[in-house]
């Protein structure tokens, strides 16, 4: 207690790490932004000052857990790493694929990676969430509110097979000159 | 004289857009998909609010607004359910609901918790839409004259308080709030159309949609949080739910607890910050403190429900007086219902209830009619939700994945809001790991434009001045009671009692 000491499992120096570089990040991309005066501010005023303001802020909470142990519950517990990837990433994933190969393909393989992070995987319960969920987001979402969904990838691939002809395949045809 | 005769007047005028046909649809729809989703384990109503809100877009404002409480209801009245059954508090405010509903459960008492808590947030509603409709004109009447600094000024109070208010570290908070204001000014500035922290970004340029920001954080961020645990080691609650009907001795040991639990909720709820969480603990302690026999607090005692619950639903409703009156969010919660209500095309502060009387008395009419809904709907409704909370978080939370994905897709029929959140769900992870709240992130995200706005053209009045804030007098006295807010906290007394009102005493 008391002593000065680096004490990595204290929540505060992790906190106080994220607001410093976040506070610092906000000042830096700031000084392209022209200040102003008090009386006009200009783009850069009020992000420059909420900058410096985090900086102050995320010293004092960092430089504070290097004097005090940590309480019980400001202890930095593991990190949930396998979800912290895949729930993310499947979430991404059906952001990449609806617009292309439509709900059915993109809800699938999103099921399929937010799955992956379970440790008994269960056949019959994931093919029921699956088609519970689908129908839900076609009969729901996409037939009730309108939401723009290609259930398959209809006229979408042909589009984005075109968009990827004309982006890649042609300048390279006209590259190589075939 | 007068006043209360104009009051009856805009009430009866209230209930004459509340009771329309369609807005009594809306706001039952959005009754039963708030408890639908608020059942759900570890889903809070800010959690439940940004998954349901694309689904209202497409309504009239009247409409959207109405739907939009009924399903802030519903979330924290579904909340109730869960915690009463399930020990699985789905928000902070709902955590003392657990200590001796749970324990009234285990008893074989769960009927007798879900009637008692239905009743007292009935009774807790009904008292704060009356208290709403009086106290909300006047104080509109004083928004409505103040300018640019006294805006400031009380922003600077409202997330002060919120910071202050807020479980854990106050330091953090208050770095969360910055972040949030900082999160809330990317995109394009207002004043010289220069676009901010967008990286090269084009859809940046409009700044980051509110829902993507709180679907990300509590929705996103509590997921991956809740998968820490292995699934096998939760444990439902799944017997058989008897006794719903309220029996009279339990409402005759629970009056007395009712009526203070509204009391204190009622003045919690209009501080900003987090209203219902502080009322609820506070109630909580009152009622230990008041019960002549309070030896079977914790083991299921039946105040230490109906304290709470009636404090908690009080709270959440007069929350809705400094959001519509002065346009400043209270909470979490909050924000979102000022954020749709810009979705809608409508700029909260005082004047909305005289540009909007429909609206604004027809939404609170529909509070009333919300709250007798849910406990028409609830009462025989609660078998269907104790099947729901038969179904295992590894089927769940897929779900709830994919909902965040369609709704932040639909925001804009976009990708890129879906891609944002799958981000910020990452960062809202990591400062849940490091112990910072992220609820009052989100006020100060919602803040931010405002608050850079309001500072611009309170110094621009003042030709560069910064003493306009001190020379004013509201202005002053809301920062004085900012700086004081801070100043009880700092104080080691006061500080003490703080935390030992949040740790609640098991």
């Amino acid at each position: 207690m008391g002593s000065f000491k680096f004490r990595s499992n204290h929540q505060d120096f992790w906190a106080g790490v994220m607001f410093l570089g976040l506070g610092i990040l906000a000042v830096y991309l700031s000084k392209d932004y022209p200040l102003g005066r008090a009386m006009r501010m200009g783009p850069g005023y009020f992000p420059t000052y909420l900058g410096w303001g985090m900086v102050i802020i995320g010293a004092i909470v960092g430089a504070r857990s290097f004097f005090k142990d940590p309480a019980p519950d400001e202890v930095t517990t593991k990190w949930a790493v396998v979800p912290l990837a895949l729930m993310p990433a499947s979430v991404a994933v059906f952001a990449l694929l609806i617009d292309t190969v439509g709900l059915v393909i993109a809800v699938l393989s999103m099921l399929i990676l937010a799955n992956a992070s379970i440790r008994n995987f269960r056949p019959i319960e994931f093919t029921v969430n699956f088609i519970v969920l689908l129908c839900i987001a076609i009969f729901v979402f996409q037939k009730g509110l309108g939401v723009p969904f290609n259930t398959f990838w209809e006229e979408s691939l042909g589009k984005a097979l075109g968009e990827l002809f004309s982006l890649v395949i042609h300048p390279l045809r006209l590259m190589f000159g075939s | 004289m007068e006043f209360f005769s104009d009051i009856f007047a805009n009430l009866y005028m209230g209930f004459g857009v509340a009771v329309s046909l369609e807005n009594l649809l809306y706001c039952f729809v959005g009754c039963l998909l708030g408890t639908l989703v608020g059942v759900l384990p570890g889903i809070g109503p800010v959690a439940a609010i940004a998954l349901l809100l694309p689904t209202t877009f497409s309504l009239p404002p009247v409409g959207a607004m109405i739907m939009l409480a009924g399903i802030y209801y519903g979330a924290s009245y579904g909340g109730s359910t869960t915690a009463v059954l399930v020990n699985l508090p789905g928000e902070s405010s709902s955590v003392v609901t657990c200590l001796d509903g749970h324990a009234m459960a285990k008893n074989g008492r769960a009927g007798h918790a879900l009637a008692i808590s239905a009743i007292g947030s009935f009774f807790a509603g009904t008292v704060c839409t009356v208290i709403i409709a009086f106290a909300a004109p006047p104080l509109a009447e004083v928004a409505l004259k103040f300018g640019a600094p006294e805006y400031f000024s009380l922003m600077v109070f409202g997330l002060i308080a919120s910071a202050v208010l807020a479980r854990g570290s106050l330091l953090k908070a208050l770095g969360m709030i910055f972040v949030g204001l900082l999160f809330g000014i990317i995109g394009t500035d207002v004043n010289s159309g220069m676009s901010r922290f967008t990286f090269g970004l084009p859809g940046l340029s409009d700044g980051i949609g509110f829902v993507v920001i709180a679907m990300a954080f509590f929705g996103l961020g509590e997921i991956i949080k809740n998968l820490e645990t292995p699934d096998d080691q939760r444990q439902v609650f799944t017997d058989k739910v008897a006794g719903l009907m309220p029996r009279w001795i339990d409402i005759k040991d629970s009056a007395g607890a009712i009526v203070r639990g509204t009391a204190l909720g009622a003045f919690f709820g209009t501080l900003p910050g987090t209203g219902p969480v502080v009322a609820s603990f506070s109630s909580y302690a009152v009622e230990k403190k008041v019960a002549k026999d309070n030896s079977q607090f914790g083991k299921g005692d039946i105040r230490g429900v109906a304290g709470p619950e009636s404090a908690n639903n009080a709270a959440a409703q007069t929350a809705f007086i400094p959001t519509l009156t002065l346009g400043i969010p209270g909470s979490g919660v909050m924000a979102l219902m000022l954020g749709a209500l810009m979705i809608q095309g409508i700029a909260p502060g005082p004047q909305v209830m005289t540009a909007r009387p429909d609206l604004f008395w027809g939404l609170i009419a529909s509070m009333w009619v919300g709250n007798l809904m849910l406990v028409i709907l609830n009462l025989p409704l609660i078998g269907m939700w104790v099947q729901l909370l038969k179904v295992p978080y590894r089927m769940l939370f897929p779900a709830i994945l994919l909902f965040m994905c369609i709704g932040t897709y639909s925001l804009n029929n976009s990708i890129q809001d879906p891609l944002l959140m799958a981000f910020f769900g990452v960062v809202g992870y990591a400062f849940m790991k490091f112990g910072c709240e992220a609820a009052p992130m989100l006020l100060g995200f919602i803040l931010g434009p405002l608050m850079e706005e309001n500072l611009r053209r309170a110094l621009l009045i003042s030709r560069g001045d910064p003493s306009v804030f001190f020379t004013r007098p509201i202005s002053l006295a809301f920062l004085v009671l900012a700086f004081a807010s801070l100043l009880i906290v700092v104080l080691p007394a006061v500080r003490k009692k703080r935390d030992e009102a949040f740790q609640g005493d098991e």
